[in-house]
């Protein structure tokens, strides 16, 4: 035997935490206290059948919360006080009375917590919350019902099992609909989930400065910059091209403000189509394969660099596609001396060094040579830790610890480079990307952000080059965190915070008609396939037949007779086969047709009552099953 | 429960089906439906099958004042409403009332009447009473009309037109009398003269109270009208029909179906009587399409009828 009561509490307790859990980590330490001591009170006094707070006390606490948190309340600092007020109301619950009323109090305080919750962040871990807590304050419900009409209420096993698999039933056709209800409902043109979740801005490991040395601004976080649905592409290629620095002041790489010219010259390459999904965030920069080609989906400007900027800000999810040229080319639309400015006061180490470098050879690509030969000799080490961090870090880096990451490597580079006259410019972008087989897309996260060099060899374009590949340890340091592989559970997790993004927030009215114009096309595609006549005249047929079907149950319905009616007629039908029955002939001409006083009789009354609107009495019942028991025994 | 008067009426019926009227009891239980439900009457059917016997003895047995007018062309609609003479004793003009100033009128042949002196009946027995040189004369009460037409008339004929047809509560035909009936009355021959004998059966003071009961005791509920309601929808979305029954029309079964439930000894009305009344009552009012020119009303309605489910639950 199950007593109600225990399944009841435990719900009770799973719906508690499924509406704070989301929040949990954003409450005040008091709330982030209360909260587990008062869920343990509350299952111990549960257990000993007693509340530890009673209904005054209860509602005293709450109202000095209430007035406490409410007075926070303002514009700007709305969610915060909330949610700790829910949480706070929550645990007064946990631990009072648990009446019936007491317990739908809480549920409805757990979903308003597990709502609030989509304030601070809404991701795909806000659905299964969601479902979760639909299926469990269901079943409670129903639990409910039968506890109220029976504190004590026992059941065998076997009903229990019945109960509870009939109010799983409720909940999971609710949800089915609320599928087919999500894709086709109309929209708005702005996502309200957008709304909702402004979406947080998090510390980012792309900078659009280069100054190596200073702070270690580099994130470790891996926090997710975007998504890129693409083919799966060798390592190498991997360069998530963003923002290009032209300008050296001191240690300092910048952005040249206007570059001439309007789009880039792109030459040869591969084109390889990607569409990518940013997270949001407040930095105006798109990125792309390298070589960023045509892009589609979003207002954005592209310059003679390939650097695409949006307009503004971004305020909502977006995503755009783009035509990305691997191992293209671009030419440089101005002079060369350009990317050659240097700053003034550069270290006579590196001066010398440059001098002996420049001795290396006449062409462009000699002098090129020497220099990647001088990285590859000069034993360099990737690393984020020993960093150089004296006045002139680049020296440091260059002479004496000879350890650094990728701004260390590509900022050095691109100076010796400038010196001895080879046009340079950094790239600031990400490199690599954790290929998810399960949606088909590269997760970029923001530990991935990375610098390189590009350099103009006689004539033939900007080419890239990744100074950072030629430090000893570039296999195991460098690559190794770029796309280390993740484990199946974490694919799978981002796979569905991927496709939610994808197919819940930034669906809006846009995507709405896209996929409804889709359907009718695919419908349209389809017809021709149906095998001319024959086909329609099938499908006709069995649409009427199944119209037919359903019209007839519907008139079956409607004419859905009292039980006294319908045994009247079995037992005509019975004894007088030839005549024409009900609803084809009214019950007086039926009794006229067999000549029959009874049936009369039976018509008499029933219609009596019946076209008369009103009930018929028990005297009336009585007489009627007089009748049918006259007519039945008459036909033995 | 008991219907005032509907014993004498019902026995009225038998009297004068039995010793008249032999093989017109449909026609003749019609007839006095109209009579109860306050409407009119028109019977169309060949000449010589007994409608001016059946409104003759009709008139005898009510105990009513009769009018007869024989329709022909050149009627005029003075000879049907009267009209003022001028009394050269008095030296004043005094009104002569026309047969339409009567309980019962029989308008024998109405479609050889020119449209003109239709209209003016047809008028006299929407409004019940006529304006003649400005004064208005109320039509006594009860007022009935039975009205006759020659279908197979076609010279010299005016049919009557959907509108004005509408103005009679009830079509029916007479319909030749079984054989053995037929051969009685050719043995006996004519009794027009026994008619004119006969003594009344009903005062009109009966008539009257059976037909403020019918108008305000017979009960329709909210189930039959539904049913009334129903039919008359269908009558307007079938597609042999240009137009269906109005609602003037769905007035009128209602009205005629209370008067068949008295007539029954019911203070109800249950979808039967609706189902009896439905086609003398609706049948004449349907307008069928063009290409359906030829299609029996009746059958068309009859069809409807049978489609449709009756309410029982």
């Amino acid at each position: 035997m199950v007593n109600l009561r225990t399944p009841l509490n435990w719900l009770h307790y799973v719906i508690c935490l499924l509406g704070v859990a989301p929040v949990y980590a954003a409450l005040a330490l008091p709330a982030q206290i209360a909260l587990p001591l008062a869920l343990l009170g509350g299952i111990s006094a549960d257990r000993q059948q007693r509340t530890v707070i009673p209904d005054r006390g209860a509602t005293l606490a709450s109202l000095i919360f209430f007035i406490f948190y409410g007075w926070q309340v303002s514009f700007v600092n709305l969610i915060d006080p909330v949610i700790n007020i829910l949480a706070l109301l929550i645990a007064i619950r946990l631990l009072g009375a648990k009446s019936g009323r007491h317990l739908l109090q809480n549920y409805t305080l757990a979903l308003f917590s597990l709502a609030a919750s989509a304030l601070l962040k809404l991701d795909a871990s806000f659905l299964s919350y969601l479902i979760l807590m639909v299926f469990a304050i269901a079943v409670s419900l129903v639990l409910l019902t039968y506890v109220e009409a029976d504190e004590k209420m026992r059941l065998s096993a076997a009903e229990f099992r019945k109960i509870i698999t009939v109010a799983l039933l409720m909940p999971g056709i609710a949800l089915l609909l609320m599928l087919a209800f999500f894709v086709i409902l109309p929209r708005t043109q702005y996502p309200l989930w957008n709304f909702l979740n402004p979406g947080g801005t998090s510390k980012v490991g792309f900078s659009e400065e280069v100054r190596p040395g200073t702070v270690s601004n580099l994130a470790e976080t891996r926090t997710p910059v975007f998504r890129a649905k693409t083919m799966e592409l060798p390592k190498e290629d991997l360069y998530w091209r963003g923002i290009v620095l032209s300008q050296l002041e001191g240690n300092n790489w910048k952005r040249l403000p206007e570059v001439p010219g309007t789009t880039p010259d792109i030459r040869g390459g591969r084109a390889v189509a990607v569409t990518v999904y940013p997270e949001l965030n407040d930095r105006r920069y798109l990125f792309a394969l390298d070589v960023p080609g045509q892009i589609s989906g979003i207002r954005a400007a592209r310059d003679a660099e390939g650097v695409l900027t949006l307009h503004r800000t971004p305020r909502k999810r977006f995503f755009y596609e783009i035509v990305s040229h691997i191992g293209a080319t671009l030419k440089a639309p101005v002079r060369a001396d350009r990317w050659l400015q240097v700053p003034e006061n550069i270290s006579p180490r590196i001066v010398n060094l440059a001098q002996q470098l420049r001795a290396a050879g006449a062409t462009d690509d000699q002098r090129f040579a020497a220099l990647v030969n001088y990285f590859r000799t000069a034993k360099f080490s990737y690393s984020h830790r020993d960093l150089p961090r004296g006045p002139d870090p680049v020296a440091e880096f260059l002479f004496e610890r000879k350890t650094g990451y990728c701004e260390f490597f590509a900022s050095s580079f691109a100076l010796l480079a400038r010196l001895i006259d080879i046009p340079a410019r950094l790239v600031g972008g990400y490199y690599g990307g954790n290929y998810n087989d399960l949606g088909g897309y590269y997760l970029v996260s923001e530990d991935q952000a990375h610098v390189w060099v590009e350099v103009l060899l006689s004539g033939e374009g900007w080419r890239r080059f990744d100074p950072s590949t030629l430090a000893v340890n570039a296999t195991t340091e460098l690559l190794a965190e770029r796309g280390s592989g993740q484990s199946l559970a974490q694919r799978l997790a981002d796979a569905a915070d991927y496709f939610w993004q994808r197919a819940v927030i930034v669906y809006d009215f846009d995507r709405q008609m896209t996929l409804l114009l889709a359907t009718g096309r695919n419908l349209r595609a389809l017809r021709p396939q149906l095998k001319k006549p024959a086909t329609a005249t099938v499908l006709m047929v069995l649409g009427g037949l199944g119209m037919i079907v359903v019209s007839g149950y519907w008139r079956g319905t409607r004419h859905r007779a009292h039980p006294l009616l319908r045994a009247y007629l079995r037992s005509v039908a019975r004894r007088y086969p030839a005549a024409v029955l009900p609803p084809r002939c009214g019950l007086t001409e039926l009794a006229e047709a067999v000549n029959d006083p009874r049936c009369q009789r039976f018509a008499d009354i029933y219609g009596g009552a019946f076209y008369r609107d009103r009930l018929l009495t028990r005297e009336e019942r009585e007489a009627l099953r007089e009748i049918i028991a006259q007519l039945k025994s008459a036909q033995n | 429960m008991s219907l005032p008067r509907h014993t004498l009426i019902t026995k009225t019926i038998d009297i004068l089906v039995a010793d008249f009227l032999q093989g017109k009891i449909e026609a003749l239980r019609l007839a006095m439906t109209a009579l109860l439900a306050g409407g009119h009457l028109l019977l169309e059917d060949i000449p010589g099958l007994g409608k001016t016997t059946l409104a003759l003895a009709l008139s005898g047995a009510l105990g009513l004042s009769f009018g007869r007018v024989q329709c022909t062309s050149d009627l005029l609609p003075s000879d049907i409403t009267g009209l003022s003479i001028f009394d050269r004793e008095k030296n004043a003009f005094k009104f002569m009332p026309g047969p339409i100033f009567n309980n019962l009128l029989l308008v024998d042949e109405i479609n050889r009447a020119t449209p003109k002196t239709q209209s003016a009946l047809l008028e006299a027995m929407e409004e019940r009473r006529v304006t003649i040189e400005g004064t208005t004369h109320n039509l006594p009460d009860p007022f009935l009309v039975i009205a006759t037409q020659n279908p197979l008339e076609q010279v010299g004929t005016y049919p009557l037109p959907e509108s004005q047809m509408d103005r009679f509560l009830i079509t029916t035909g007479v319909g030749y009398p079984p054989p053995a009936i037929e051969k009685e009355i050719i043995r006996a021959g004519s009794i027009r003269e026994e008619i004119r004998a006969m003594h009344s059966l009903l005062t009109l003071d009966d008539i009257l109270t059976a037909r403020r009961f019918i108008r305000e005791e017979i009960q329709l509920g909210d189930r039959v009208l539904d049913y009334i309601h129903t039919l008359i929808v269908a009558t307007r979305d079938h597609e042999m029909l240009l137009s269906g029954i109005s609602t003037r029309g769905g007035i009128a079964i209602a009205d005629a179906a209370r008067a068949a439930a008295y007539l029954r000894g019911r203070a109800y009305v249950i979808p039967e009587d609706v189902r009896e009344m439905i086609i003398p009552v609706g049948a004449h009012r349907l307008i069928p399409r063009a290409e359906h020119e030829t299609l029996g009303k009746r059958e068309v309605l009859q069809s409807i009828v049978a489609a449709l489910p009756v309410p029982l639950a």
